[in-house]
């Protein structure tokens, strides 16, 4: 079996793609329990290599999806060549590249899924997309997922901080034990990482080879394939794991153990579902779902929605930007062996060059060490001390209020019976302040403000 | 076009019971574990159980792989 260059090149390319997933993606798994010193650096990156390889050989419903449905095959479709996918795969190469460079949060499925679209539709018009798939396997679950996995990191922080809750002063909650569960819980994430996302990788290297005749349309995805996707992107995740241990300590966002167990547990158990049920997801966006979830569930918190929506605007550029730089490289392949050359050429020259700006460039907070560490910042969540201090400064600003509004009332009653005529100034005034006021009188009234009034 | 509103539903409702399962489960065994460090009375029975807790945790989880690995004899495919 002779297999054509352009298809060792889809491998190749693909198999990259795994590796940058796999590089990428590593943080959202391990950079809690890392941070919260449950577990040493280099056996969570070893432990979550060995899981992504597990994980990716667990389920294949996700390359199915891709590999079947997502473009229209057969007599009335249009048979996608392997230079298309390549195109695709490069837009998706690039555009991921890109964003990493600029520490923009961005999803490489989206990136993959963008890529794949834009390459098709330039090649073979707007009728070669299977719309409906792209919908429900695609867009929804990229909407629903972080909705469904947000709510049940809620749902989950408050009800094991509601478990846990001790009366304070008699014992402590002791929830040290969240410390340890972390490291299973992200390992369970992991796990997932790999049933979903190595599984991208997997479906384009079976539409390239179903697409150059060399499996047969609809079977199952080739033993070696998965064997090779399942190292690639464990390989990505063990190399991804150095630049987390590098930058470690710079910004990370505070995740309280209870809280990013119910998070973590939350990630593992949507992805999962997800792929058995061939959904393609973003892990990220699940994983920054759960994270902000989890986060709302904590006292006192609050979503700052300026860098939520910096986060989701991200997310929504993704896949039509990653659709045009597909677009324009299979637009290059229409002219044949030589567009081809040139999208490879052009290509590698820009992964090379963000690659070189990106060794110049001082790592700054603005690459955060994950995106979903990006999002945890979308939470505001006051410190005990911080909830005391505002409680306290609210009582006092009440207190000072309710001071001055008596002085004053007082003031106005010494006046009002000396000269009533010289101001002028009708009863009325002084004595709706009085009323209005009486109510509220007692100072460092604990039952006031937005408690008081349930 | 053909949106399979059920797998959703089936997503979410498998994703809230799977997780609050283990979190609960997970915290009541934190909360017999303290328990049982206080010490004084029950606290031997309280260990016990914290224990049976973190294995029953364990064994949800293992449930769900089990469910999703076609090659285990779960429901697996669907």
């Amino acid at each position: 079996m002779e297999i054509p260059l352009i298809v060792v090149l889809v491998i190749a390319l693909a198999l990259f793609f795994d590796f940058t997933n796999g590089f990428h993606d590593t943080a959202n798994a391990m950079a809690t329990p890392i941070a919260t010193g449950a577990i040493k650096p280099k056996t969570a990156v070893t432990l979550a290599a060995v899981l992504n390889l597990v994980g990716a050989f667990l389920s294949t419903e996700v390359a199915t999806t891709i590999s079947g449905g997502l473009i229209n095959e057969g007599d009335n479709g249009f048979s996608i060549g392997p230079g298309i996918i390549f195109a695709g795969l490069m837009g998706a190469v690039v555009w991921n590249m890109l964003t990493w460079l600029l520490g923009l949060p961005s999803s490489s499925s989206h990136a993959l899924f963008g890529g794949l679209i834009g390459a098709a539709i330039a090649g073979a018009g707007f009728g070669v997309v299977n719309y409906g798939t792209v919908v429900s396997k695609v867009l929804l679950p990229a909407v629903l997922a972080p909705l469904i996995a947000g709510l049940a990191a809620y749902l989950c922080t408050k009800l094991a901080y509601a478990i846990t809750k001790r009366p304070s002063g008699v014992s402590s909650p002791k929830r040290g034990g969240f410390r340890v569960g972390q490291i299973f819980s992200s390992s369970l994430v992991a796990l997932s990482h790999g049933t979903n996302d190595a599984q991208k990788t997997m479906g384009v290297i079976t539409l390239a080879l179903v697409a150059s005749n060399l499996q047969e349309s609809g079977s199952h995805v080739h033993i070696w394939v998965i064997t090779a996707c399942a190292l690639a992107i464990a390989l990505g995740t063990y190399v991804g794991g150095w630049r987390i241990i590098a930058t470690m300590g710079k910004g990370l966002t505070e995740v309280k153990p209870a809280q990013g167990f119910s998070a973590e547990s939350s990630t593992a158990a949507a992805i999962l579902a997800s792929s058995h049920l061939g959904f393609a997801l973003s892990t990220t966006q699940v994983a920054s779902g759960s994270v902000i979830g989890s986060g709302l569930g904590r006292k006192g918190a609050s979503v700052q929605w300026r860098t939520a929506g910096r986060i989701a605007t991200g997310w929504l550029f993704t896949l039509p930007c990653a659709a045009i730089v597909g677009a324009l490289a299979a637009a290059l392949t229409y002219l044949g062996t030589i567009g081809l050359v040139l999208v490879a050429v052009l290509g590698f020259g820009v992964v090379l060059l963000i690659w070189w700006l990106s060794r110049k460039e001082v790592i700054g907070p603005h690459h955060a060490v994950s995106d979903v560490d990006e999002a945890g910042a979308a939470v505001n969540i006051p410190t005990k001390k911080q909830r005391r201090k505002m409680r306290k400064k609210q009582r006092e600003a009440e207190r000072a209020e309710a001071d001055r509004m008596a002085r004053e009332t007082k003031k106005q009653k010494d006046k009002a019976p000396k000269d009533p005529a010289r101001t002028g100034a009708p009863d009325k005034a002084p004595s709706a302040t009085t009323s209005q006021y009486r109510p509220g009188a007692a100072p460092g009234d604990d039952t006031h403000g937005p408690e008081g009034t349930r | 076009m053909n949106i399979q509103w059920l797998s959703f539903v089936t997503v979410a409702v498998v994703t809230l019971i799977a997780s609050l399962s283990l979190v609960s489960l997970y915290s009541l065994a934190v909360r017999l574990k303290a328990i049982a460090e206080d010490g004084g009375r029950g606290a031997t029975t309280a260990k016990g159980a914290a224990v049976a807790c973190f294995v029953l945790c364990g064994c949800v989880v293992l449930l769900g792989i089990y469910l999703i690995v076609p090659q285990l004899g779960g429901s697996g495919g669907h």
